[in-house]
């Protein structure tokens, strides 16, 4: 059996498939569906410092192959987390990843100081990007000088490993990666959502609330893809992939592209064992293919 | 209980027209057929064709615990039921269910007055099956745009104490919104004990059944439909606004998780 083992910073995971933040909410969701130990990671829906009732609906619409969604973080905030959501989570035999967001930059790194005492976390993911809520969001990731300020802080509130999840709606995502990569982050991960927009030509009325929203599903995957390429040229630490996941063929893609890792998101949504199919599948691919282990995929790109 | 949630592929026994307009899909699934109750619905991977990304949810209409089979109908609104009109009797269908909660009975009812509007009447054929061994007079307001959208009117004739229909281009039973029959119903009654109203229909007609709900002081539970891109739980894309917070402080509750049934003094409809 081909070791499919792969290294994020100094965390281990059994393979590369992880599932993006805001898509799994936190696992429990799931696990009637398949063994969750079978993933090489979970990254919980975002926690943030208090509870967030979301945004008004719509809050999602179909697009052709894709869809927009504009939730707005609606969580329990850190303490309920800890005391609702940790327990379960405790249990898996997987890597436990959560993924947070302050309101204002200061929360960041109070967030995780709070997490840092609780058993079972094994790394955070530090949402930089979320396209709609209305404080911070995206602007924590547009700009290189306050994501790297951003990242250092966190840096100084743990030792555990720290990724920063990027936006894709830059002029240049490796200079945000470069950034973060010198505020001490020990990976990235991207894409998130393409800020999109859909309208109900009956009623002339934007398709969800917030009029634009977060793009997402099979269409983007192209889109994010080069975006990963050019993090994985650009910067030294990981990468890991996330865009319009659905298939093992789109995982290993991305990791030939030169991602360490995967995210599957939006493909959660319609088949909550896709993730799950891409590890067996990933498997299946190594051992017909005669290969060892899944690092000598990674940025195998034949250029 | 709470049901453990799964994906699998049942069989199709059946897929048929049944009027011009409206279709039924009979599925072989024991556990749906042995468990489920009125108000759950499934969550269906529809042929994947026309860019469809989501499944689409379907209210279980009825059930058939002898040959373990279970009914759900629908019409063509978009691509997603579109692309459902090309499955064939003997293949299968990929479905998650049965998701959600389902109306249920007080124990001081005597009447049910059911208000359905077009497609809304989904769950109701099993909201009878579900509670025919109680004491219960049944009342049905089944309204829709034309006579040809009307689906199991026999398995209501045979089985309802009193029948309303209406048609809002007057080509079958009464003209006009069936909301307008259940006024007048409500207004001629004179004993309010033990009525309650079970709805499930499109927005505006909810909001008008809340409306005459609170007048004629009858409590009533609401099925509510919402896109939604999971079902389940995890996408948090179906919120249903709360005239006052929940207990634990929550502003919305999840049409998937929390509902499709709630308590219609609860919830806020969106006109």
């Amino acid at each position: 059996m081909s070791n499919l083992e792969v290294k994020i910073g100094n965390l281990e995971l059994k393979n590369p498939v992880t599932v993006a933040s805001g898509t799994f909410g936190y696992a429990e969701e799931f696990a009637d569906f398949f063994d969750l130990n079978l993933l090489g990671g979970i990254i919980t829906k975002t926690v943030t410092l208090e509870p967030r009732h979301g945004n008004p609906p719509p809050r999602i619409a179909e697009t052709s192959g894709g869809m927009l969604n504009s939730i707005g973080l609606p969580n329990v905030g850190v303490q309920g987390f800890i005391t609702e959501k940790m327990p379960f989570l405790r249990t898996l035999k997987t890597k436990v990843i959560v993924n947070v967001a302050g309101k204002v930059g200061e929360e960041f790194p109070e967030i995780v100081r709070i997490l840092d005492d609780v058993d079972g976390i094994h790394a955070y993911e530090l949402n930089y990007s979320c396209p709609n809520v209305k404080e911070g969001g995206l602007s924590f990731s547009a700009n290189a000088t306050v994501a790297e300020k951003l990242t250092a802080s966190v840096r100084k509130a743990t030792t555990r490993p720290i990724i920063a999840k990027l936006t894709p709606n830059v002029t240049s995502i490796s200079k945000i990666g470069l950034a973060v990569e010198n505020g001490g982050a020990d990976a990235v991960s991207a894409v998130n959502t393409f800020v999109g927009m859909a309208i109900d030509l009956e009623t002339k009325k934007p398709k969800i609330a917030t009029i634009t929203a977060g793009y997402s599903g099979p269409p983007i995957k192209p889109i994010a893809l080069a975006k990963v390429f050019e993090l994985c040229q650009k910067i030294s630490i990981p990468v890991i992939g996330i865009g319009g996941i659905a298939s093992t063929t789109d995982a290993l893609e991305f990791l030939v592209a030169g991602a360490t890792a995967i995210q599957v998101g939006t493909a959660n949504f319609y088949d909550p064992c896709a993730s799950v199919k891409i590890v067996q599948g990933i498997t299946g691919y190594c051992r017909e293919n005669n290969i060892e282990k899944i690092s000598d995929i990674i940025g195998s790109l034949n250029i | 209980m709470k049901d453990k949630k799964r994906a699998i592929a049942v069989p199709i026994q059946s897929f048929n027209k049944i009027t011009d307009e409206i279709y039924s899909i009979t599925l072989y699934d024991q556990l749906i057929a042995g468990h489920a109750h009125s108000g759950q619905f499934i969550n269906v991977l529809v042929p994947r064709a026309n860019d469809i990304l989501w499944r689409r949810p379907f209210g279980i209409h009825r059930i058939n615990a002898d040959t373990g089979t279970f009914d759900i109908v629908f019409k063509v609104v978009g691509r997603g039921t579109k692309a459902l009109t090309t499955i064939k009797t003997g293949d299968k269908l990929d479905i998650i269910g049965p998701l959600g909660n389902h109306f249920t009975c007080p124990p001081d009812i005597n009447e049910a007055i059911m208000v359905a509007g077009g497609l809304g009447i989904a769950p109701f054929p099993l909201f009878i099956q579900d509670t025919g061994n109680k004491n219960i007079q049944y009342t049905l307001f089944y309204g829709t745009k034309s006579k040809n959208q009307f689906c199991s009117l026999d398995f209501f004739n045979t089985t309802v104490d009193n029948r309303f229909l209406a048609t809002e281009d007057g080509s079958f039973g009464a003209k006009g919104f069936i909301t307008d029959s259940l006024e007048r119903y409500l207004k001629g009654l004179t004993a309010k004990d033990g009525k309650y109203i079970y709805v499930c229909g499109p927005t505006p007609l909810l909001a008008r059944v809340k409306q005459l709900a609170h007048r004629f002081n009858i409590r009533a539970q609401v099925s509510v439909e919402t896109m939604m891109a999971c079902g389940f739980g995890a996408c948090m894309g179906c919120p249903v606004p709360l005239e006052k917070p929940a207990k634990d402080g929550r502003k919305y509750l999840l049409a998937c998780k929390d509902g499709p049934v709630f308590n219609m003094e609860d919830i806020v409809f969106d006109e």
